[in-house]
């Protein structure tokens, strides 16, 4: 599979994502170091404490400031303890063109999996995650080439139609979750994505699969910065203070 | 850590921008195709002088072991033909396929093949290596033929004394006026400079013999040698595809009768030190033949008095007191070699330089040494092996430098002052 992004690039995306993480939870650390000893004979419930629906800002504002992208998703997770089951929706469309042709992509997908958090003792319950997810697309696309000319073989104008293409991903997540104010949370999540496959049977190689990316990579990373509103179910049991 | 949340957001906003790819080699649509020979390990060469594809007028030619050759990606198969130097055309036909993929609005579209199918052919063997074509290099197809035995291959070495005991051999570099293969009187290496040479056999006869006419001092004295060649030529199917063919072994080089004149000569051996007595396609190198070192040259240095540096002179001739030949008459040079008396009863020998300008005297270098026969090259025989150089005019303008052995190449042994 051709790699277009120079390794050295991809490299340095990558380190400079994990240190933003890293630095994350150098900030955490302080809070957990002042926070107080949970009693080892509390028990461990797993029944929800609340549901938190939000929105990715990042499509959002995708849809004002690139000319390409159009779309938006929906993100939900529920607590079971440490544990987050969590759902994702979204839709989204691309459009490109240029002077030799064309292409353009619309689809719909969701993603869902299980968040572990590690910042259990924080009695706003900020929330540091690893996880994992499985994604799956349905999308259609179309692509245009025109005008163009090899030397040797002649003219290259075609028109090609990919429908009803079902792509399916796995992705491994972290990210941040921070009480901002009552039942508003704000987070990012850092995405990567491998293991793409797709069922098209035409000429056609899908180039973008909405909610994974461009299909030219074997792996690839991606980013949301969530907005929820949190939905409480029942109280939260606070840590005791420790005694000292 | 609200704070921190919000700087993580635009470091993040400006990170979600996807980087451009490269719009470099795009597609994967060439073919590597390797050549051989069946039953060789040796790459074949290809001399194509015309290589031609359906679909497109263009044309191109080559001679590799390997090629790399465009496949058509605006179709799901290509047919490649072949023309080569000696006329004969093959042909190759393709399938494979074709799906495009959009890259970016600067780079366009790209294209994926793969799958490649040999459709058909009129080579005589085809091994697919690859189904996936590629940007540049590697190999998807190796071509075989099947072998045509019928050259045998030549060296020619020149053999030296590096020491009182060491010997060696190394290639030599020969230039011929021609050489003849007598059976069909057709020349080759006209005019030409080589050190390996590849020759045709008589494949009707079990012998060959051949004329070789030098240019330069391999052949010494008459500058003509003779090589007679003796085989045994049999048939047998080795390849299926290739039916009955001729092939040739237990090649031996014949001596009888000076039917061959080299100094000497040998069946080379292979890389498990086995002689390799069958001709084999493509050829290699079956006979070396040999010049026999000459025992007998002295170098001589002309330098000014009280320095180590070379200088050059005007000689007008150099005599010896064995011979009438004469030596570097008309030649300015700095060094000369002089053959010693060849005889291995006598122990010195006289050389007198005359100058060509009136006012120099003439030098008179005189040397008495001591002989040995020895057999150093089995092929060579006993020769003449000179040591122990002594100045018999000591106190001259001949200085002995090295007084031990005289070595082939020859080493600088006397140094001549002059004024």
């Amino acid at each position: 599979m051709l790699n277009f992004q120079p390794l050295q690039t991809l490299q340095l995306k990558s380190i400079n994502i994990l240190l933003l993480v890293f630095c994350s939870t150098f900030v955490f650390a302080q809070n957990d170091s002042s926070s107080t000893k949970i009693d080892s004979l509390e028990k461990k419930s797993y029944k929800p404490t609340g549901i938190r629906i939000g929105t990715d800002a990042l499509s959002i504002a995708r849809n004002f400031y690139s000319k390409t992208f159009n779309g938006w998703e929906v993100n939900a997770d529920v607590d079971f303890n440490r544990f987050f089951l969590a759902v994702d929706y979204g839709h989204w469309a691309r459009t490109y063109g240029g002077d030799n042709g064309d292409y353009d992509n619309s689809g719909n997908y969701f993603r869902a999996g299980v968040d572990v958090n590690f910042l259990t003792k924080d009695p706003e319950q900020n929330m540091f995650f690893i996880g994992g997810r499985y994604g799956q697309s349905t999308f259609s696309e179309h692509m245009r080439i025109v005008g163009v000319e090899d030397e040797i073989w002649g003219s290259l104008d075609k028109e090609l139609y990919n429908t009803n293409v079902r792509g399916h991903w796995f992705e491994l997540t972290t990210g941040l979750r921070v009480k901002m104010w009552k039942y508003i949370w704000m987070g990012y999540t850092a995405r990567f994505k491998f293991g793409l496959s797709t069922n098209e049977t035409g000429e056609m190689v899908p180039s973008d699969v909405p909610g994974y990316g461009r299909t030219d990579k074997e792996s690839t990373w991606g980013f949301n910065y969530q907005i929820f509103f949190r939905i409480p179910v029942r109280k939260t049991p606070v840590p005791p203070a420790t005694k000292k | 850590m609200r704070k921190t949340s919000w700087f993580i957001a635009f470091i993040i906003l400006a990170a979600s921008c996807l980087d451009d790819p490269d719009c470099f080699q795009l597609n994967n649509n060439f073919l590597g195709i390797s050549f051989h020979v069946m039953g060789s390990t040796v790459a074949d060469t290809l001399k194509a002088t015309e290589i031609s594809f359906s679909g497109t007028s263009a044309i191109t030619a080559d001679t590799a072991t390997s090629i790399s050759l465009p496949l058509n990606y605006t179709a799901t198969g290509t047919d490649i033909f072949f023309t080569r130097s000696d006329g004969s055309k093959d042909t190759l036909k393709l399938s494979y396929s074709t799906k495009i993929q959009y890259v970016s609005d600067d780079c366009g579209s790209r294209y994926i093949l793969s799958d490649l199918n040999v459709a058909s052919h009129s080579f005589d063997s085809i091994r697919l290596v690859n189904t996936t074509p590629t940007k540049s290099g590697g190999t998807n197809i190796a071509i075989y033929r099947c072998p045509k035995v019928g050259m045998v291959g030549l060296t020619l070495q020149q053999l030296y004394i590096t020491g009182t005991a060491t010997q060696s051999a190394t290639t030599r570099s020969t230039i011929f006026n021609s050489v003849t293969a007598d059976f069909s009187g057709e020349n080759f290496y006209v005019d030409q400079t080589a050190s390996t040479l590849y020759l045709p056999v008589n494949l009707t006869q079990e012998f060959s013999t051949y004329t070789f006419d030098f240019a330069d001092d391999f052949g010494l004295a008459d500058s003509v040698r003779k090589l007679r060649l003796t085989y045994r030529i049999f048939e047998v199917e080795r390849y299926k595809q290739c039916g009955n063919q001729k092939f040739i072994d237990s090649l031996k080089i014949d001596f009888a009768n000076a039917a061959t004149t080299f100094d000497t000569a040998s069946i080379a051996l292979d890389s498990d030190d086995d002689r390799l007595e069958a001709l084999q396609d493509p050829a290699v190198v079956n006979v070396k033949l040999m010049r026999c070192p000459e025992t007998n040259l002295t170098q001589v240095v002309f330098r000014r008095p009280g320095t180590t540096t070379a200088t050059a002179v005007h000689i007008k001739s150099i005599t010896t007191n064995y011979s009438s030949d004469i030596y570097y008459a008309g030649d300015t040079t700095s060094t000369v070699k002089l053959p010693l008396n060849p005889s291995a009863s006598v122990n010195s020998t006289q050389f007198i330089v005359t100058y060509t300008e009136a006012d120099r005297a003439a030098d008179t270098i005189s040397v008495s040494y001591t002989t040995t026969l020895d057999t150093l090259f089995p092929g060579c025989g006993p020769q003449v092996i000179y040591s122990d150089l002594v100045n018999l005019l000591e106190g001259g303008d001949t200085d002995v430098l090295i007084t031990n052995d005289v070595k082939f190449p020859a080493v600088t042994n006397i140094a001549v002052e002059v004024n």
